[in-house]
């Protein structure tokens, strides 16, 4: 086991570089100058935003961090690949960077405090999407044919196609405006920077609608991947042998049924709070949740790149990580991986 | 599950009542059960009938999908219905009608007085529980047993069916036994409540042939310890030989001949069992033969032919077979055959198979006469 996650960690590596250097080509696609978006609509200095490029490494300096300039008195633009290194060298030491357009504010920071909000919206939507999506899947499995079982395929089918963000503007536009009179208009309001200790409760009641949103999809495919599972496992020889022993239909389900369809369901909802802890981009964006997704889009209209890069480097990381804690627990679950991993692996 | 020990009154179990007057164990009376699917109704069980008393062995035998197995689901209350129901016939169990039993009773008969092994172990366990609490489930179930309880018996149990190291095997899990190993958890599993009738469904198909022996014996030493009678389902007659007590031969969801061990393999009357017997592969015999099959497949169960259903497949199929079924021949000992010609000596002197006393006759006299012949 332990010899599989070394080995999984030691192929973070070739996908983490993989993503920088994607990134990094993209940045220098990507039409838009950020030290000129930095004055807006206003003409920079010139002396002023050659010391911009040269603090942001964004041209050649010396030691000093003086910018060096070629023998026609330009400035030597650093390549690609140059910062790149500079880059991946620095995160090493910790260092994400420092913003283009957030007055010198490191990328850690920034997204230090965005995180707390993904996490937690995360964390809301994850449970919604594993009590919902797994009770639907059974109840739709066990009753099948039935009126529920019906209801459920036909919800989850329309919710698979519904665009996330667009069911996040009818849940605003049904409670906060057509509802207004009850809701006062709050259900779809953006968190505010400052909470007072009165408002516990209120502050419960922003993470619904958002959380609905970000897990309405996958908790579609949630009930749809339980419910097959049952009926698949409902179908094989052991359960046959379980009701052979006496048990009673609900006993079977419960005892000998239920572990063994779990497993991929459990697998899918892991992974998807790998992809939700990216920050939902769209969710986020609908609602004006201060997450890591919002902060994202937000660098990007702003050609902030250290901010998206940073970001992404965070996302890659956690969803790795994430990942690996899932297939970790898959193991738990099915004995079969937990004690065939190590032959298989050799 | 539960958590402590409970005590269950073992007293009220239909096995530790008696067999009233005049009935035996089990009795199986013109049983059927058809599945009402898209494509018409399928007549799976259709017409079966014997009886089976404490000690004894049943061998079923027949071709794949001639109702061996879904026979004895039917009676363990293993069918979903829909699709299956029950069109006619009664099972009873030491008096207790097994098909009109309400479905809670029905459970503790399950896996407690009657008990079934299923063909294919490796399939049949649950992957991702261990050995020792599926051996014990039953126990905690009928038993009221605790869990250390359960687990101090299911060791003793596979001890009993010659697992080695039981203590530690007991926390091992499906996937780390071999098929032969496994079809052993089967049997400790089913055998784990002194069940009185075990339905052992194709045992030993999936199996290794050096395990099959194994199986089988196991099964009997299991028996003769217990004293619990088997239902031995299977489509090699040669695995019933020695071990069946009673066999019935099915065909297409039908009974089409039941008798004693020896009633079926010496004095057969039905063409399908002569064509299952010439089927059986000889040893030591130093000319090579060819086997005898029976040609053609079986019907299908939902378009069955007219009259009797192995016609078209039975060399000796008149006009008469093809339009009328037949009813059973009884010889009065309990032998029957579902065979217009079942009756007719001189039908079964010439064309029963060589195992045939009727026919062994014939031919140790041809071959006496001609021993006369080569000498005179």
């Amino acid at each position: 086991m332990l010899k599989y996650i070394l080995k999984r960690v030691l192929q973070f590596i070739p996908v983490f570089l993989g993503v920088t250097i994607i990134l990094f080509a993209m940045e220098n696609i990507v039409p838009g100058d950020p030290i000129k978006l930095m004055a807006g609509e206003k003409k920079l200095d010139p002396q002023t935003e050659i010391n911009l490029r040269a603090s942001f490494h964004l041209i050649q300096t010396d030691a000093d961090g003086n910018p060096i300039y070629d023998e026609n008195g330009d400035t030597i633009e650093t390549p690609m690949w140059e910062r790149c290194a500079l880059y991946v060298n620095g995160l090493l030491h910790g260092d994400l960077g420092i913003s283009y357009q957030r007055k010198g504010q490191a990328v850690a920071d920034i997204l230090g405090a965005k995180y707390p909000y993904t996490f937690k919206l995360a964390v809301v939507a994850i449970v919604l999407e594993a009590v919902v999506g797994i009770g639907a899947g059974l109840v739709s499995a066990i009753k099948r044919y039935s009126f529920w079982d019906v209801f459920v395929t036909l919800t989850t089918s329309i919710l698979v196609a519904m665009p996330a963000f667009w069911l996040g503007m009818l849940l605003q536009l049904f409670f906060g405006v057509y509802l207004k009179d009850w809701t006062g208009g709050a259900f779809y309001l953006p968190i505010s920077a400052d909470f007072s200790p009165s408002a516990v409760f209120d502050e419960g009641m922003y993470y619904i609608l958002p959380a609905i949103t970000l897990a309405s999809v996958s908790t579609a495919y949630a009930a749809r991947i339980m419910r097959s599972q049952l009926l698949e496992v409902m179908n094989q020889d052991y359960i046959r042998t379980a009701r052979a022993k006496g048990l009673s239909g609900r006993q079977v389900i419960w005892r000998h049924a239920l572990k063994n369809a779990m497993i991929p369901v459990v697998t899918y909802i892991g992974n998807d709070f790998g992809a939700m802890m990216a920050g939902a981009i769209l969710t986020e964006t609908v609602f004006n949740w201060p997450g890591v997704g919002y902060e994202t889009y937000r660098a990007i209209n702003q050609r902030d790149w250290p901010i998206v890069l940073g970001s992404v480097t965070v996302i890659v990381i956690l969803v790795m990580v994430i990942n690996l804690l899932v297939d970790i627990s898959y193991a738990f679950l099915d004995p079969r991986i937990r004690y065939g991993a190590p032959k298989d692996e050799a | 599950m539960f958590g402590k020990s409970k005590t269950v009154d073992t007293s009220q179990d239909l096995k530790n009542q008696p067999v009233p007057e005049g009935h035996h164990l089990l009795e199986v009376d013109d049983l059927k059960m058809y599945f009402h699917t898209e494509d018409g109704v399928v007549r799976a069980v259709d017409g079966v009938s014997y009886t089976l008393d404490r000690g004894e062995t049943l061998g079923v035998v027949g071709e794949s999908g001639s109702g061996k197995s879904v026979t004895h689901m039917t009676m363990m209350g293993l069918i979903p219905m829909p699709p299956g129901k029950i069109e006619g016939g009664s099972v009873f169990y030491r008096g207790h009608d097994l098909l009109n039993m309400p479905e809670a009773q029905m459970q503790h008969v399950r896996g407690n007085d009657i008990a079934m092994i299923f063909q294919d172990p490796m399939t049949s366990l649950n992957p991702v529980y261990k050995i020792g609490k599926q051996v014990g489930e039953g126990l905690r179930l009928h038993r009221g047993y605790s869990k250390e309880q359960a687990l101090k018996r299911a060791v003793e149990l596979l001890d009993a069916v010659g697992i080695p190291e039981p203590e530690k095997r007991v926390n091992e899990y499906p996937h780390q036994f071999s098929g032969g190993m496994r079809q052993r958890v089967m049997i400790a599993m089913a055998l784990a409540c002194d069940p009185d009738i075990l339905i052992a469904d194709e045992p030993t198909t999936a199996l290794d042939v050096t395990i099959q022996a194994q199986i089988i014996e196991l099964m009997q030493e299991m028996q003769e310890k217990n004293g619990n009678a088997i239902v031995m389902i299977t489509h090699d007659l040669g695995v019933v030989a020695d071990i069946a007590d009673k066999i019935m031969v099915m065909y297409a969801g039908r009974p089409v001949e039941f008798g004693t061990a020896d009633e079926i393999f010496y004095e057969s009357r039905h063409p399908y069992t002569w064509g299952l017997i010439r089927s059986i592969p000889e040893q030591a015999t130093d000319e090579k033969k060819p086997l005898t099959p029976i040609h053609g497949n079986p019907p299908a169960l939902s378009n069955l032919p007219k009259g009797c259903v192995f016609s078209p497949r039975c060399p000796y199929a008149t006009d008469k077979c093809r339009a009328e079924r037949p009813e059973r021949f009884e010889t009065g000992t309990g032998h029957y055959a579902a065979c217009h010609y079942a009756g007719d000596a001189d039908f079964i002197k010439k064309n029963a198979p060589d195992t045939s006393r009727s026919r062994k006759v014939s031919v140790a006299m041809l071959d006496q006469e001609e021993t006369k012949g080569g000498e005179a």
